[in-house]
């Protein structure tokens, strides 16, 4: 804006007696587009731009938001978010108090290798058109709709503490999502590449191959048996890892929720909740991941935090408010959906350390278990700790081999049992397909780990 | 006239001028608030004012979409729109005509929009105190009470000039009691009308995490299943409603495809989608592309009838459009200018001979009762398989409560639970939907044989 005028608005927070105050200005470009069965339903591109205010006045946050940046604007939206914060302090039985925060001044880029900005709109219709053309190939797929997105997200963060940080990241991905058919049996199934870069995405992985394992697993387990229920062990590949530690750990180790009292782990640092061999980490800074961001939405820098190291439940994802609450620091844990939302406390890469089993090796011991593969997402009561996670496919395992296709698999468990039941962790990490995570607000997050055995965990 | 439906007009006149052959321009305000409770204590107020513009044309009989936040900025946003149209193909795609409009009870209400910050406050308060009358060692660890408006405009180049404005209002707690090893609780409300009532909402919360105390596991079983309407909301929400779209019947993605007339479900129950429905929470007089809202009868004493449908899917299958075009993100639970609009239930309603809802149970042999689910959205929405953890349930024996169970798994087929009906509560309630802008008022079901999974 220019003219010191979000300074201005910060200082005059302060003065009307707010103890902290902060301005996020976004602004967000996007093109997507969609094709279903070879032909183009959906082009769409846009802009939105918009600012929060956010006071902490007597120990409650106000907030306001607004879509047009000017000075009246930004004024209304202090006005409201110091009158909100007002009434709210004169009921509120609990104060809330910020722990210290760095002041910082910068201006980032996460400049992507290829600007999709730059790129013709032909070229983006192209990779779905690939992707249509190929999976449609698979004999037994039925309709394929493939989805393109890009964004590029710009956002300056003032706060009454004088930080002023300018960052822009830009995220792309394409999805499919496909039925298979056999006469009256249907199924749906989905795939996605996606990260925080630009269009050199599709270099790092390629679309039309990710297309084309998902149609394929979608034709086998059509055709495969159903999955005895029961409480069995269990393997899951990287995906599936991903959500298991994203739904069984991670929403736990959220600091809002533990401070609200609604974690099984509230109390636990400190204490071994999972088995020697497990280390699990939650990383915003992880190079093209699809839940990296330079800066929290509170002006905090992005940082590898150890959730669990060696069995031990080592820290939680945290922002300035809750790292108070527990007496720790901020690890840059707060996030918002746009400028439109106030800020929680987020996941944003998650995933299991690699261990030293083999790919082999995991199975061996197995006499009759379950492999399952790919995710269909999960969720999780982190109150009770209980959790659901959902694969795309499945095998048995017999006699340490993987032999007859099963179909698609939902696990549950209890967080503080089956992170003890681990009893196996490979060598092989890697992130498995991005995916937007919903508390309220939608944000992208990245999860993963490698092959992981559990010991048991209930199938159904 | 409203200043929306003119800035839409002077952007309609603005894409003909460049070219258009047709145009369309939705705005979109609005204006809420919310409270945020944590841990017995309101610890946030949010609020703010958002409005959008969405603008699609057809040029050269192909379309385009672009979005902007204001006025000034739908010159670029046209330009954008039209770039993208050069991608497409040729369609038969035309923009909806005018039509006569029906008006609808209770969607708006000025008490809502005068509502004080300090009578939510009251409020929460009150939700609060409610649930720890019950027992003062509960913790209200999370949830909070919004409110606000909505307006839209939609205005396209055959003359349709449509316009509505609707309220809202909701609260939502979540409770944690630790004493006999650990139970939780929780109530939602939600209505169009300012008839809220927060002791109920704190005093219902309560008594369910009260009623968890004890649990116990269970063995694996099949058995009946009565799903209370949130949990019922879940499943209605992510396997029925895709089922019923126009577009997957005719692409055979539905396991409906060619089955109209054909029993589907239970003679016992009725599923209409209602945009019409009085206070619905999906309700308005017209769907997002200005179409008149319609009430449509998907399943009628278990036979199926119909489908849903916008105004791209009924002329592409050469079909009645229902008034169910919607503007929403993959995710989203709220409409958006940002998306084009694509195709949504409106309001599932399930009728039939109901039961008072507390003599389901008398009816079940051995069953649970089951209050909450987890992970609805993971079931598969072509075949209708669901596999899904439940936090919140309760054995049922011999038509008694037996005991609570600590959580068990339960898998089926919906599609095929459906058909086995054991009862329909008198119970409906107002539930809105979790990752979209489906809304539903639902009873209890009784429905025969789940396999649970202790």
């Amino acid at each position: 804006m220019g003219d010191f005028l979000e300074e201005a608005i910060l200082d005059e927070g302060i003065k009307k007696g707010a103890t902290y105050c902060d301005i996020r200005i976004g602004k967000v470009r996007r093109t997507s587009l969609e094709v279903k069965d070879g032909e183009l339903k959906k082009a769409s591109s846009g802009e939105e731009e918009g600012a929060g205010v956010r006071v902490l006045y007597n120990g409650v946050w106000g907030f306001f938001t607004i879509n047009e940046i000017s000075k009246d604007s930004l004024k209304t939206a202090l006005r409201n978010a110091l009158d909100m914060a007002k009434s709210g302090s004169s009921v509120a039985r609990e104060r809330v108090k910020i722990g210290p925060g760095e002041t910082i001044k910068d201006n980032i880029r996460w400049k992507p290798k290829i600007d999709p900005f730059d790129v013709p709109i032909e070229r983006k219709y192209k990779i779905l058109a690939e992707m249509d053309s190929a999976i449609h190939e698979i004999e037994g797929v039925h309709t394929v709709t493939t989805a393109y997105s890009d964004g590029t997200i710009y956002t300056h963060f003032l706060n009454s503490e004088g930080s002023d940080i300018q960052a822009e990241i830009t995220r792309t991905l394409a999805q499919v999502n496909l039925v298979a058919r056999e006469g009256a049996k249907v199924i749906g199934y989905r795939g996605r590449v996606g990260g925080t870069c630009g269009f050199e995405l599709f270099d790092m992985f390629d679309p039309v191959e990710k297309g084309v394992k998902v149609g394929e697993s979608a034709v086998r387990v059509l055709k495969a048996k159903r999955s005895p229920s029961g409480r069995f062990p269990v393997v899951t590949d990287h995906d599936l890892t991903g959500v298991f530690v994203h739904e069984a750990l991670g929403h736990a180790t959220e600091g809002d929720i533990v401070t609200s009292g609604d974690s099984i782990l509230e109390g636990q640092i400190g204490n071994k909740i999972a088995a020697d061999n497990i280390t699990i980490i939650d990383d915003s800074t992880l190079k093209n991941a699809f839940g990296s961001y330079p800066y929290d939405d509170e002006g905090v820098k992005g940082k590898r935090k150890i959730l669990i190291q060696d069995g031990v439940l080592e820290g939680f994802i945290l922002n300035r408010e809750t790292a108070h609450k527990l007496g720790m620091e901020s690890n840059g844990g707060a996030r918002a959906e746009s400028f439109a939302a106030r800020p929680l406390v987020r996941m944003s890469n998650t995933y299991i350390d690699k261990g030293d089993y083999n790919f082999e090796e995991i199975f061996e011991d197995i006499k009759y278990g379950i492999y399952a593969k790919g995710t269909r997402g999960g969720e999780v009561d982190t109150a009770k700790g209980s959790f659901q996670f959902s694969a795309q496919e499945a095998f048995l395992i017999e006699k340490g081999e993987i032999t007859t296709p099963l179909k698609d698999v939902s696990l549950s468990g209890m967080t503080l049992q089956i992170l003890r039941n681990i009893d196996a962790v490979g060598n092989d990490l890697a992130l498995g397909d991005p995916g937007f995570c919903g508390k309220g607000q939608l944000v992208p997050v990245g999860d993963g780990g490698p092959h992981i055995r559990i010991k048991e965990a209930a199938v159904g | 006239m409203s200043s929306m439906i003119d800035s839409a007009k002077r952007i309609v006149e603005m894409a003909l001028k460049k070219g258009a052959e047709e145009a369309e321009v939705f705005i979109m305000k609005s204006d809420g608030r919310g409270f945020t409770i944590e841990k017995n204590s309101v610890s946030s107020i949010a609020g703010g004012i958002e409005k959008g513009i969405g603008i699609r044309i057809i040029k050269d009989k192909k379309l385009g979409f672009a979005y902007c936040t204001e006025e000034k900025k739908a010159d670029s946003a046209l330009e954008q729109a039209i770039s993208l149209s050069k991608l497409g193909n040729e369609s038969e795609f035309t923009l909806p005509e005018p039509d006569k409009i029906k008006k609808i009870e209770n969607l708006y209400d000025d008490r809502i929009v005068s509502y004080d910050d300090e009578d939510a406050l009251e409020g929460t308060t009150t939700m609060i105190n409610s649930a720890l009358e019950v027992d003062s060692e509960i913790v209200i660890t999370r949830g909070g009470v919004g409110y606000g408006s909505e307006s839209f405009a939609v205005v396209n180049s055959k003359g349709l000039e449509m316009e509505d404005a609707g309220t809202e209002i909701y609260a939502s707690v979540s409770a944690v009691l630790k004493k006999n090893g650990m139970s939780t609780g929780f109530e939602k409300f939600s209505s169009r009308t300012l008839d809220i009532d927060y002791h109920a909402i704190g005093r219902e919360c309560a008594n369910l995490a009260l009623k968890g105390q004890n649990a116990r596991k269970i063995e694996d079983k099949e058995m009946t299943v009565i799903f209370t309407p949130y949990a019922l909301a879940n499943l209605l929400e992510f396997i029925t409603a895709p089922a019923m779209y126009g577009e997957a019947v005719h692409k055979g993605e539905s396991v409906y495809t060619g089955r109209i007339g054909e029993q589907v479900a239970s003679e016992d129950i009725t599923i209409i989608d209602d945009g019409m429905l009085a206070g619905g929470l999906n309700s308005a007089l017209v769907d997002d592309e200005g179409v008149p809202s319609k009430r449509t009868e998907l399943i009628k004493k278990g036979i199926l009838q119909g489908f849903l449908y916008s105004q791209s899917s009924a002329i592409e299958f050469n079909e009645q459009n229902t008034g169910n075009a919607m503007r929403a993100e993959r995710f989203g639970s709220s409409r958006n200018y940002k998306s084009p609009p694509g195709v949504k239930a409106r309001n599932i309603v399930i009728e039939g001979k109901t039961v008072k809802a507390e003599n389901l149970i008398k009816e079940v042999d051995e069953g649970v009762l089951v209050y909450e689910i987890l992970g609805a959205h993971t079931s598969n929405p072509a075949s209708g398989d669901f596999s899904v953890t439940s936090p919140i349930l309760f054995k049922i024996e011999k038509g008694e409560f037996a005991y609570p169970i600590k959580s068990a798994m339960l898998s089926g087929n919906f599609h095929e639970c459906l058909k086995k009906v054991e009862g329909v509560g008198d119970d409906h309630k107002l539930v809105s939907g979790g990752l979209t802008p489906i809304s539903f008022y639902i009873p209890s079901l009784s429905l025969g044989k789940v396999r649970v999974t202790g």
